[in-house]
Parts: C-alpha cells; sequence; structure tokens
C-alpha cells in the first residue's frame, strides 16, 4: 500500500499535543526542580578536584569518564534511606577537601599488595606528592612535582620523567564526585545503609554503586564521613566479581616517614633519564606575548565589528562554552567571526614546533579556582605559557572511554578568576619535528594548514631564530617583525563558511 | 542558533529559557514518548522526568549536537527505561489530541488523525530496537551516526534496523488496510 517513502512522511508528520493540565504540570515541576538546584549550587560548596585512577582498564575507562565530566557536575545528591541518618556523597567529599595526606593499603586487580602515600596541596585539592610502593613485585614510584621516579629494586633501575606521573594519580575526593556520574553512564545505581564493619567493630555507612560494568563498595566512617576502604569489582556483565582493585585500609591521621618522597637515587642503580631538554624555556617572554598581543589584536578588531565586550569573544573560540560564537550573534544580532591563531616555531636545528592560543572566560557567576579545562588536545605533551609568557601548571587527563588518543587539558589557574574575566595564552606541543630538507637548494619545507572548519579569521605565525630567513613563500605575509632574536612573520586569511583547508607553504633557510 | 542561545542562558539559570525550551519541545518529546512507548500515561511521565532532570541539569550540560537531538536522545533513553522496568500499560489515547501540520485542512486532519493512531499502532508492533531507530531518524531529526555513536551501536546496525523496521511498518500497514 504505501512505499516506504510515505510511511516515513507520515512519521515525520506524526503529532501529539500535550494536555493543558500536562503542559502546566511538567512546566511547574520543571521550574521548581530548576530553583532547588539553584537554591542546591549555592549552597553547596564546589568541590575541588581529586580523583582516583584506578589500574584496572575497566576501571581506568570509568574514571576516565568520570573525569572529564566531574568537574561540571552539580553534586546535589542526598541518599536519605529511611530511619537512617541522612547521608549524602558530598559529605565525603567535603570531609576529603581538608585531608592533607592519605595512607592506603590494598591490593591490585592480581591480589598484589600496594602501598600508598598521597600528600595533597590544601590550597587546591591536588596531589603534590605520591609514593607507591608495589611490595610483591618489589618496585616503587614516587611522583613530585618535578619528577617521576620509578624504581625497580630488583634490577636496581630507575627511570626518571619530567614533571607528576599523570597515570598513577591517586584522586580520592573526584573518585566520589563521579560515582553518582558512572552510575548514570553505566545503567547503575547508588544505594546505602549502614553496616557493621567486623574488622572495625563498628557500625559504617556501606556506600555502594552497582552497575552491569562496574561495582563499588565503600565503607564510610560516620563520624568522619571519610572512607575507610574501596573496593571495585567487575559487574555482573562480566560474570564473576573479580575484585579489580581494594583499598583495604584508608588512614588519613598519619604523617608521612621523614623524608618518603625524596628520592636519592640508590648506590650503583642504572639510571634511564626519560627528561625532554624544553627548548621552550628559551624562548623569550617577549616573543609569546607578541602573539598574545596579535592574536587579541585581531580578536579585538573582530569584536568591535561585532559591538560586542572583547573579553566575551576572546575566548570564545574555546570549546569550553560549548556555545562558540552562534550565541553571541543572537544576542547582538550581528554577524561575529571567530578568530583562529597557530604558532610555528622553528628552531636553529630545524625542527617544528606547534602551539596555538588557549583562554578561559568565565561566563558564570561563581569565582573559579583550582583547575579549568582548556580543550581537548591531541597530543599529551604539553606546555601552556601565560600571556605575560610564564609557563603555567597545567594537568592532562586522557579521554579513554569517549575519545581515544585524545586529552583534555586543564589549567591550574595560580589566581581565581572572577564573574565575567577572562585569560588566554599559548600552548606549545612538545613534539619537535625536523622540517624536510630539500635539494637542490637545501632550504627546508615547511607546510602551515589548517582546517577550521566555519567562518574565521586564522592567523598562522611563524617564528624562526634571528638568522633564518623565509626566502619562498606560497602567499604573501601580512607581516614581517624581529622580536628580540627571533624573526616574526603572519600571513592572515578571512575563512568562508564552507570548510576549507587553508594552507601555506614556505621554504626556510639559514642567512 | 535560537536553541544555542537558550541553552545560554538556561545554564545561567533563566527561568525564561527553561520556559522556552519546554513549550519548543513538549509536543514534539510527547509525540516521540508515545511512539516508543505506545502508551500515554507512560509517556506523559517519560516527558515530565526528561524536563524535570533537564532542569537540574544546567551545570552538566554540555551540548555538543543540536539540543533536539539532545532532547530526542533522553526521551529515548528514559523510554527505554521504562520498557526495561516492564511498566508499559496500554492506555487510551484520550489524554492527548492528534493534530496535523497542516491542521485547518479539515478532510485530511480527519485522514491524518487516522493514520496516526494506526502508525501508532503499528509502530507497537515493531521490535522496540527497531522503533527507537526509526522514531529518533524520523523524529528526532538525528542522523543514523548521531543514533549509532548515542546507542554504541554500528552505523550498519542502525541502518539495518531502520531498514527492516520500515519494511516490517509498511507490510504491518498493508495488512491492516486489506482487513
Amino acid at each position: 500500500m504505501k512505499p516506504a517513502e510515505d510511511i516515513e512522511k507520515l512519521l515525520k508528520r506524526l503529532h501529539f499535543r500535550a494536555s493543558a493540565q500536562m503542559h502546566e504540570k511538567n512546566l511547574n515541576d520543571a521550574l521548581n526542580a530548576q530553583e532547588k538546584w539553584k537554591i542546591a549550587k549555592s549552597t553547596v560548596a564546589q568541590p575541588k578536584v581529586s580523583r582516583t585512577i584506578m589500574k584496572s582498564r575497566i576501571v581506568k575507562l570509568a574514571t576516565a569518564a568520570v573525569i572529564m565530566i566531574a568537574v561540571v557536575l552539580g553534586l546535589t545528591t542526598v541518599l536519605d534511606h529511611g530511619a537512617t541518618p541522612a547521608y549524602a556523597i558530598e559529605q565525603t567529599i567535603e570531609a576529603i577537601k581538608s585531608v592533607p595526606t592519605v595512607h592506603i593499603f590494598g591490593r591490585d586487580w592480581d591480589d598484589r599488595q600496594i602501598e600508598m602515600w598521597v600528600q595533597v596541596d590544601t590550597n587546591t585539592g591536588l596531589m603534590e606528592y605520591c609514593y607507591i610502593n608495589h611490595i610483591d613485585d618489589d618496585r616503587l614510584m614516587i611522583s613530585t612535582p618535578e619528577n617521576t621516579y620509578y624504581h625497580d629494586l630488583r634490577t636496581n633501575t630507575v627511570r626518571i620523567k619530567d614533571g607528576p606521573s599523570v597515570s598513577s594519580v591517586f584522586r580520592l575526593g573526584e573518585f566520589f564526585e563521579g560515582m553518582r556520574l558512572l552510575s548514570e553512564r553505566f545503567d547503575g545505581r547508588i544505594t546505602y545503609c549502614e553496616v557493621c564493619d567486623l574488622n572495625r567493630n563498628q557500625k559504617v555507612i556501606e556506600l555502594k554503586m552497582s552497575s552491569p560494568q562496574v561495582q563499588i563498595v565503600s565503607l564510610i566512617d560516620p563520624q568522619t564521613k571519610l572512607p575507610i576502604s574501596i573496593k571495585v569489582t567487575a559487574g555482573e556483565k562480566f560474570g564473576t566479581y573479580e575484585i579489580l582493585k581494594h583499598a583495604t585500609q584508608i588512614y588519613y591521621d598519619d604523617s608521612p616517614p621523614e623524608g618518603l618522597f625524596d628520592f636519592k637515587v640508590p648506590v650503583g642503580a642504572t639510571i634511564i633519564k626519560e627528561t625532554i631538554e624544553d627548548p621552550l624555556q628559551k624562548l623569550p617572554e617577549s616573543v609569546i606575548q607578541y602573539c598574545v598581543q596579535f592574536h587579541l589584536k585581531v580578536v579585538e578588531e573582530a569584536a568591535n565589528a561585532a559591538g560586542i565586550p572583547i573579553d566575551t569573544q576572546i575566548y570564545s573560540v574555546d570549546d569550553q562554552l560549548d556555545l562558540r560564537l552562534e550565541v553571541l550573534e543572537d544576542v547582538t544580532d550581528v554577524t561575529v567571526v571567530p578568530v583562529n591563531t597557530q604558532i610555528y616555531l622553528v628552531d636553529d636545528q630545524f625542527n617544528l614546533r606547534l602551539g596555538g592560543f588557549v583562554g578561559v572566560y568565565n561566563y558564570t557567576n561563581e569565582i573559579w579556582t583550582g583547575e579549568v579545562g582548556l580543550g581537548n588536545f591531541d597530543r599529551p605533551n604539553l606546555a601552556v605559557f601565560d600571556e605575560n609568557g610564564k609557563k603555567q601548571q597545567i594537568r592532562l587527563i586522557q579521554h579513554r572511554q569517549f575519545s581515544p588518543g585524545k586529552y583534555r587539558l586543564y589549567w591550574k589557574l595560580d589566581e581565581p578568576l572572577h564573574p565575567g574575566q577572562a585569560r588566554g595564552g599559548i600552548y606549545w606541543i612538545n613534539d619537535p619535528k625536523k622540517l624536510h630538507k630539500k635539494s637542490p637548494d637545501n632550504t627546508y619545507h615547511l607546510r602551515m594548514s589548517n582546517s577550521f572548519g566555519c567562518e574565521a579569521v586564522e592567523n598562522f605565525i611563524l617564528i624562526l631564530p634571528a638568522d633564518f630567513k623565509v626566502c619562498d613563500y606560497s602567499r604573501d605575509y601580512i607581516l614581517n617583525e624581529n622580536v628580540d632574536d627571533y624573526g616574526t612573520y603572519i600571513w592572515q586569511r578571512h575563512l568562508p563558511k564552507h570548510r576549507i583547508s587553508n594552507t601555506v607553504d614556505v621554504s626556510l633557510t639559514a642567512k | 542558533m535560537e536553541d544555542r542561545l537558550l541553552v545560554w542562558r538556561f545554564k545561567l539559570g533563566s527561568r525564561e529559557a527553561l520556559c522556552r525550551i519546554y513549550e519548543k519541545y513538549e509536543n514534539h518529546m510527547l509525540t516521540l514518548a508515545i511512539s516508543l512507548l505506545n502508551d500515554v500515561s507512560t509517556a506523559e511521565d517519560v516527558v515530565h522526568d526528561v524536563f524535570v532532570s533537564f532542569a537540574q541539569s544546567a551545570e552538566r550540560i554540555r551540548l555538543t549536537g543540536n539540543l533536539k537531538n539532545y532532547i530526542a536522545a533522553s526521551v529515548a533513553n528514559r523510554a527505554r527505561d521504562k520498557i526495561r522496568a516492564r511498566q508499559r500499560q496500554l492506555s487510551s489515547l484520550n489524554k492527548v489530541e492528534p493534530v496535523s501540520s497542516n491542521s485547518n485542512d479539515a478532510p485530511e486532519s480527519l485522514i491524518y488523525d487516522e493514520q496516526s493512531q494506526q502508525l501508532t499502532k503499528a509502530m507497537a508492533e515493531l521490535p522496540y530496537e527497531q522503533r527507537e531507530v526509526i522514531m529518533l531518524h524520523l523524529q528526532g531529526g538525528m542522523t543514523f551516526r548521531a543514533i549509532a555513536s548515542s546507542q554504541g551501536l554500528s552505523i550498519n546496525t542502525v541502518r539495518s534496523r531502520y531498514r527492516y523496521g520500515l519494511d516490517r511498518l509498511r507490510s504491518l500497514l498493508n495488512a491492516e488496510v486489506e482487513k
């Protein structure tokens, strides 16, 4: 009777109208819910960032999911369970915030013993030092803000890496912050009840998150609201409740032994340095400032043309708003063109490093402290410098579940960002690539290219040592200036609405 | 464009934005929920739950696609929960008023009303997975790729479900006429 096309048309036209009664009830309930959310939001303190990354694959996946979104969660769920005193996960999260040290004994998925110490910066809630002793394996890891040391006691080998360890970071608070999200994502549920802990001979709160993929059970001290044990097991989907991670005992009053985090290379140890010399440290602040200022100048022109505040425009290219500039177009009823700036730094060995502009704009009514997201990157080795050229503290979290190979960049703010304020800077990908040498003229070829995807003003800034020059180019640059010992070249293009590849080829040589 | 502005204002706590979003998508949500559940009262519950949950989600909502897709996916998720919880109850369609997109045209409206009743009845005969894909695509305006991504399926699976669903729907409607 009906070809598929007709049925499709009919289904598209299918339309039911809600009754006035339903309309009124739903709208009232939604508005009430919104009001409650606003009240709860104003009374619940902002969670500080701290979290657990478990070692098992499933929990890594799950935790990665949590980490990504936990920072934007409104944590207002109160799990009230009948006659027992009301308990909320928020109480545990809040209690963890004031904990400077965590001492854990536990077992890994293979039942091997682990002892772990974590020292937290109480100002930021972030892990500062971490010590993990894989007792059964004779392996030790010490993470400090400067370096991470891996010591294999059996072979007496020490590996030294730059910066703190990301994969071993234990952030207890964020683990609980994310429990609810895990529950939502994995179709699970969170329950709690009062149980008698026979080992400790006391009544405790059992907080449980059950889902087909993973189950988490944590015993909570009813007085301090701090977790005293955490057990993570595979969910029923996997047939067995195999333990993935078990923090059997968690202590908060212990003081770490003196010098625990001061790693000293043992006598006779083989040292493997995996540190990378940071060539960006040699780059003068003035060069970074020049790049930022140029970017801001273009942004200001775009903002002026659109008649909107510059702060709003500057940072809207970043994905954190999810809204980009379309919102502003609606507000102002004008066309706002985003500005994208990419930076190409060539060192004196013709190694190329890529960079760009990052920024945050506090569009909320709250003061932002701690960490803020700066977007997603497909490289883990990034450095961020603020608008004054000062290197910033950052953290990268791998998107293991949603976007494998992608990393979420967080900027550890060194001062609060107030509503309406904005900050920006430059990021560098510390993954140098040697430029291709062309024969017979012995010049080096560089292709600057991007496909932004929508209408934008796009800048390519090329930074070269002063004794280098651009000897050939596929398109004219708009600016060439010397900044300290570097030469800068800028190409600019107004990209159309449809996606195009914006490419500039240049040949470089030493003067 | 308007949706992005609405979401932005909603994230800042605007009541007006919430009202506007609800009014804009209320009937759309209801149509989708009824088509998925074939049960008006449960569909109303779904719309209610989705929207109340949405009202509380200002902080965590991070819209990367469009709002209509987001809401459609939320309705589908909630409807699936209802199905799983075996809370389906058949009920009449007396609480809702099927309307035509060109409702001024009386004869066509009547035909359409009949058709819409026939359609929802036939839809109820489809396996839920097929129904969901069909409605998310046709009513939710979601691409096959978006549906596949939101449900963790391959795009081929989604396409197959859509195709088989439409075939089945056509044969059901043909059988209805032949009676």
